[in-house]
């Protein structure tokens, strides 16, 4: 892969081949290749770029220390992780869901250079908080939304294994260390909720993310419509 | 789980559909307006592979049991019938900030990418009409689903243009009512 700041470096032909992946839409990073290859495994993502504003798709660039690299091109959301070490954003195409609104994160790793899928939801996909248990493993925790109840939806993202935990029409309440309490509401008060107003949850459950992590891998199909 | 409000499951032409409408009650619950929707999926190069029955229990069996909703939107428009899916006197789910007062109008196909096929266009405008008419509803009022901010995606496409919608629903609403009133006549 070339990087959009490696162009100038490179002969008449590469370029134009470079150019049509990035002008036509074709993103030949998401089989693995390398995007910001040559980078030491000491350096850090400081910085994101992103060129949609959540709702439309556009590129995303991560900043390395003086250099940006093109990650993608059809990305929605970006978050930092682990320092720096890494990086997840959410793509369209997900596991269909209302009009099909659903969406992928993918999590791409900077000392390997490579990104791979780790959910494919029916729901858009929000906010991600990535989390280390006590037991020392690192989790995701995916806050998601639908578009048509207007509900939150949460998963437990295994890095290495992807999603092993979703609870449906739920929202965080709280998180003390390991354990994560979702609160769950009422249709009705979706609505509510998303006219900032307070609502109380009319059932919490706890969950260790722990056990949860020890969930198979949870693989979402599209219904049929 | 949401206890389920149940679908009419039954297919109109525009003619029909107005004469349907007229039977239905709206004692116990009345919109206040129209949020107008795409389906994205299915498209409307793929909605005809299965039949309109079938399409009615597949779409039921997924707000219901996919996503566990009490309800879905309201029509799925056609380019030849306009489907009633949930019942017109009950709030409907469709868009998080207006489930409870707006009616959800389905049209279906992907106006993102599809050319917004005229003649869903016209059983939409049809079905607007009859709408608006049946409770009083200023056309003007009309939204679009991506104009809820509470919405998560781009719905519907680019190709369908709110106040093109308004206009044609405006001239059909004035067909459909012309009322007593000659233009420049006297008494």
């Amino acid at each position: 892969m070339i990087a959009i700041h490696e162009i100038r470096r490179t002969s008449i032909p590469t370029m134009g081949i470079a150019l049509f992946f990035i002008f036509c839409g074709v993103n030949p990073l998401v089989h693995g290749r390398a995007v910001c290859a040559g980078k030491s495994s000491s350096q850090r993502i400081s910085r994101l770029r992103a060129e949609s504003d959540g709702i439309t798709p556009g590129a995303l660039f991560v900043v390395i220390g003086e250099t940006e690299c093109r990650l993608s091109e059809i990305v929605l959301k970006a978050w930092i992780l682990s320092g720096g070490k890494q990086v997840v954003f959410s793509t369209p195409g997900g596991a269909g869901g209302y009009e099909n609104e659903g969406q992928s994160l993918h999590l791409y790793d900077l000392a390997s250079d490579s990104q791979r899928v780790v959910l494919s939801e029916y729901f858009a996909i929000t906010g991600v908080l990535a989390v280390r248990t006590h037991a020392g493993q690192d989790a995701l925790i995916v806050e998601m939304r639908d578009g048509g109840l207007g509900a939150s939806h949460i998963a437990i993202v295994d890095p290495n294994r992807g999603e092993v935990f979703v609870e449906q029409k739920a929202r965080v309440v709280s998180r003390k260390g390991d354990i994560l309490t979702l609160g769950y509401f009422h249709d009705e008060e979706w609505e509510l909720l998303a006219r900032g107003e307070t609502v109380r949850p009319y059932r919490t459950k706890s969950y260790n993310i722990n056990v949860l992590l020890k969930g198979k891998p949870i693989v979402r199909e599209p219904g049929p419509q | 789980m949401a206890k389920w409000k149940g679908i009419i499951g039954q297919s109109f032409s525009p003619g029909d559909f107005h004469s349907y409408v007229s039977t239905v009650t709206f004692d116990t619950w009345r919109p206040q307006f129209v949020v107008l929707h795409n389906t994205a999926v299915p498209k409307l190069s793929d909605w005809h592979s299965v039949p309109g029955e079938t399409r009615m229990r597949n779409l039921e069996n997924y707000y219901r049991d996919v996503q566990r909703w009490s309800a879905g939107p309201h029509l799925f428009v056609a380019d030849d019938l306009i489907w009633v899916f949930t019942p017109l006197n009950v709030s409907g789910v469709h868009s998080p900030s207006w489930n409870s007062i707006s009616w959800g109008v389905e049209m279906v196909g992907d106006y993102q990418v599809e050319t917004f096929s005229p003649a869903v266009k016209r059983n939409a405008v049809s079905a607007l009409a009859t709408l608006h008419a049946a409770v009083g509803v200023d056309p003007l009022t009309l939204k679009l689903h991506k104009e809820d901010p509470r919405t998560t995606h781009n719905c519907p496409g680019k190709n369908v243009v709110k106040a093109d919608m308004i206009a044609q629903l405006t001239e059909a609403l004035a067909l459909l009512h012309p009322g007593d009133h000659i233009p420049g006549g006297m008494i």
